[in-house]
């Protein structure tokens, strides 16, 4: 079996071993570079294999439906129509030719621009088929290709928070059941040596990726995530602490269970005023309890019964971090 | 080719709602994409950051749908809608793989999906197909040689190819460590497929 031979068995899962093993396995004793190749085929997989599925955005059906039922009545989707447009651009495009020809850069080649690709000599697909340069979830658009970066977008990027602390901080704040002390005057937390690991970044490798992260956002998410540093920095003091400080017991947990916080926030948001009161004491409570009992006594909240194992599991693990 | 719910159902569920759909039946398409809507977002959205890939899913479907007519009953229902995951993808435009530091990869969650997005959107269009197909879908070998219209074979070269690029642009993740590295010549064998017929 050539070396050839061999990866192009093992990239295939399922049918690796038919023929049997035994010629993949005497092949790889002997190769140093096939075992190197199998280890890192295996360990790409591995990399690339989501912590949990992902879900997509729940708006899918309906921005399906939506598309599939574009009015029919929409010039731009009549064949008619845009014969019509393909004409009136020929038409342009013959008299914007002639006048093009009696301009003086006509005159002098040197001072022409460089000519645009002809649209007839590459293949166009429909407008149908071509990826978009804006795309959207819900009403966020994300741009896929932006220019590089101006000294001013710079500057308004690098003085931003981490943008998983200014998406996580108002659900931390609705949290407060789940930390020892409210968010409030009360009880600030001392800055960490080197300041918390929300801040700006301030290293040459941290401005370099904030400014990679920044040229893939598009301008109205540019806008939300400012919006929300501001709003952030116009917090107490004492509040912002705290507040970062919960974010170093939170910024490792997992997309999921970052999920599942955000709709145990949205769960404690709907009980009333004074059931949240009571609540919150024994929340608070249970985050007193040792360790070991903490679990089963959140678990045998009568609040915590409906929740769904998402939110149970975040909330456990938020109650054993502190 | 007029189709009615019984006679549609006959052809199993995915098959004979693909058939209903093309009469204009809402509720077949609701039932299709409830079946299948996250394993298509899933493969796009380990290439794609999550906008992307619902727009990409978007477009899977809308060409599914407006497909629906020409497909023939006893067709394979996963190679056709796999067929147009594998178009989407070979249309998304190819990018470079961003360059991020190690310091900033072992900080940042992020910034290793980021790379890891960009190493597979890097590929050449026909190898990225395959690869999203076969590692990320993890369809059979066959149904992807069809939903991608080629020979089992040559699946698995661009597979090969496809791999070989990723060991160079996913090194910085590789030496991290954050795959793993499995020393068991097996370590590729052992996982079963699970988009065959079914989500």
């Amino acid at each position: 079996m050539t070396c050839d031979e061999l990866r192009e068995r093992i990239v295939d899962p399922a049918s690796a071993g038919q023929g049997g093993h035994a010629p993949v396995v005497e092949h790889l004793e002997g190769c140093a570079a096939c075992r190197a190749s199998a280890r890192e085929f295996a360990a790409i997989d591995r990399l690339l294999k989501p912590a949990a599925p992902p879900e997509p955005p729940a708006d899918l059906d309906a921005r399906l439906l939506q598309r599939l039922s574009a009015p029919p009545g929409n010039p731009w989707t009549q064949p008619a129509a845009l014969l019509a447009a393909a004409a009136v651009v020929l038409v342009l495009a013959f008299f914007g030719a002639r006048a093009l020809r009696r301009t003086p850069a006509a005159e002098n080649p040197a001072a022409a621009p460089a000519p645009e690709p002809s649209a007839a000599s590459s293949p166009r697909p429909a407008p149908s088929e071509r990826p978009p340069a804006i795309v959207a979830v819900g009403s966020a658009p994300i741009s896929l290709d932006r220019p590089p970066l101006t000294n001013e977008e710079k500057e308004q990027a690098a003085a931003l928070h981490q943008f998983d602390f200014l998406n996580t901080f108002e659900t931390l704040a609705r949290l407060d059941a789940f930390f020892p002390e409210p968010v409030g005057p009360r009880a600030p937390a001392p800055a960490p040596a080197g300041g918390f690991p929300s801040r700006p970044p301030d290293t040459p490798d941290g401005l370099t990726g904030r400014f990679l992260d920044w040229q893939r956002v598009s301008a109205k998410e540019r806008a939300r995530l400012v919006a929300l540093d501001a709003a952030f920095k116009n917090r107490p003091e004492d509040e912002r602490a705290l507040l970062e400080d919960r974010w170093t017991l939170v910024k490792d947990f997992t997309e999921e269970q970052q999920v599942g916080l955000r709709r145990l926030a949205s769960r404690l948001d709907e009980v009333d005023a004074r059931s949240h009161d009571r609540l919150e004491s024994e929340i608070r409570l249970i985050g007193r309890l040792p360790m070991s009992q903490r679990a089963a006594r959140w678990r045998g909240l009568p609040f915590a019964k409906p929740l769904t194992g998402q939110e149970l599991e975040s909330a456990e693990r938020l109650l054993l971090s502190r | 080719m007029a189709v009615s719910a019984h006679s549609a159902a006959a052809y199993g569920p995915d098959p004979g709602d693909l058939l209903l759909v093309a009469t204009g039946d809402d509720g077949a398409l609701k039932r299709l994409l409830s079946r299948w809507k996250q394993p298509v977002y899933a493969a796009f959205e380990r290439l794609r950051e999550p906008s992307a890939a619902a727009e990409a899913t978007l477009q899977t479907f809308e060409r599914l749908v407006r497909s629906a007519g020409r497909f023939e009953p006893g067709a394979s229902f996963p190679a056709t809608l796999w067929e147009h995951v594998a178009h989407v993808a070979q249309e998304l435009p190819q990018v470079q793989p961003v360059s991020v530091s190690p310091a900033r990869l072992a900080e940042s969650a992020a910034a290793r999906t980021a790379l890891q997005r960009s190493a597979l959107a890097a590929l050449p269009p026909a190898e990225r197909a395959a690869f999203l197909l076969t590692r990320v879908a993890r369809l059979p070998l066959a149904t992807a040689a069809a939903a991608l219209g080629t020979s089992e074979g040559d699946v698995r070269r661009r597979l090969v190819h496809a791999l070989e690029t990723l060991r160079t642009s996913l090194r910085p993740l590789l030496d991290l460590g954050a795959g793993g590295a499995d020393p068991s010549p097996d370590a590729a064998t052992t996982e079963p497929p699970p988009f065959g017929d079914a989500p």
